[in-house]
């Protein structure tokens, strides 16, 4: 049985290790994203699954949004402007690479970039992180065999 | 509690703390006192519940201080106690106290209006748990 959630997340990933950036990147998929500091070495993104809805469109159908968050995170080794500059310049690159796009049978929805970095990880750990979310648009058949509707007499 | 003794640079803290941590809290400590002092706006006017208090001689902002505390490494942020009264306490969450008004006491009820709680949640972190501990 396909697993949307996990399909959409292996095609963000394919996507992305398809492409060229600005800047090499590492794509990875996770659903506990564990980085140890000590090693991170270069520009790592990580696809990691966030959240699902499903909501009734017809009887017999809903759509299921899936929401993917992607992360960026690179060790900053000079602190400068021009390398956190870099580094959003390349979270746009992907966000432009994600926008619109299909996933094979999900339709992207929206994303949002948020936190388009995180100040408590330049604080804390010289770590650049951004987080793009995506949200995909999958339909389904209901087979609950519960239609909500009323029957005839 | 003294809150001087917790100030960044005092001796037992520099020795209790190490200066990354010292560095993040005192960061950390230092917006939230500066969100809540400038949300405090002087003026002659009550303020609404709910809204920060208005400023009418400066002591609440004045008061507002922030500290390490070295055993639980965290940072303690807020007004120190007037010498008097529970002003601070009863403007953050509301309450009941008692006045004097023409040599009689009177008991007075006073709705909320915070001023340090909203500062903290305006300085909270704002990465999802599961990103902000990804890296170890």
């Amino acid at each position: 049985m396909p697993n949307p959630i996990m399909d959409i997340s292996q095609a963000v990933k394919q996507h992305l290790e398809g492409l060229s950036f600005s800047q090499a990147v590492q794509v990875s998929r996770s659903y506990r994203p564990r980085v140890d500091l000590a090693q991170l070495d270069g520009v790592i993104v990580t696809v990691v699954p966030r959240a699902a809805e499903d909501a009734m469109v017809s009887r017999g159908m809903f759509n299921r949004d899936v929401e993917i968050d992607v992360a960026i995170q690179a060790k900053l080794t000079e602190q400068t402007i021009a390398e956190q500059d870099a580094l959003m310049a390349l979270v746009q690159e992907i966000a432009d690479a994600l926008r619109g796009r299909k996933m094979g049978d999900a339709v992207w929805m929206r994303q949002r970039n948020d936190p388009i970095y995180a100040p408590e990880h330049l604080d804390r750990l010289e770590v650049f992180t951004s987080l793009i979310t995506v949200t995909y648009r999958t339909v389904g058949l209901n087979s609950s065999g519960d239609s909500g509707g009323g029957g005839s007499q | 509690m003294e809150i001087k003794s917790l100030f960044l640079d005092r001796p037992k803290v520099g020795k209790a703390v190490d200066r990354t941590t010292r560095r993040v809290l005192g960061r950390f400590g230092a917006f939230v006192r500066r969100g809540a002092r400038s949300s405090i706006r002087p003026r002659k006017k009550v303020s609404t519940p709910g809204s920060p208090p208005s400023s009418h001689e400066g002591s609440l902002k004045r008061l507002i201080f922030f500290g390490l505390e070295p055993k639980k490494r965290s940072v303690v942020i807020g007004p120190v106690p007037f010498k008097e009264g529970l002003a601070p306490e009863i403007l953050e969450y509301g309450g009941t106290t008692t006045l004097e008004r023409d040599d009689k006491k009177v008991k007075a009820h006073f709705r909320g209006r915070p001023f340090m709680g909203p500062a903290f949640e305006a300085e909270q972190p704002k990465l999802p748990s599961m990103w902000r501990d990804a890296i170890k």
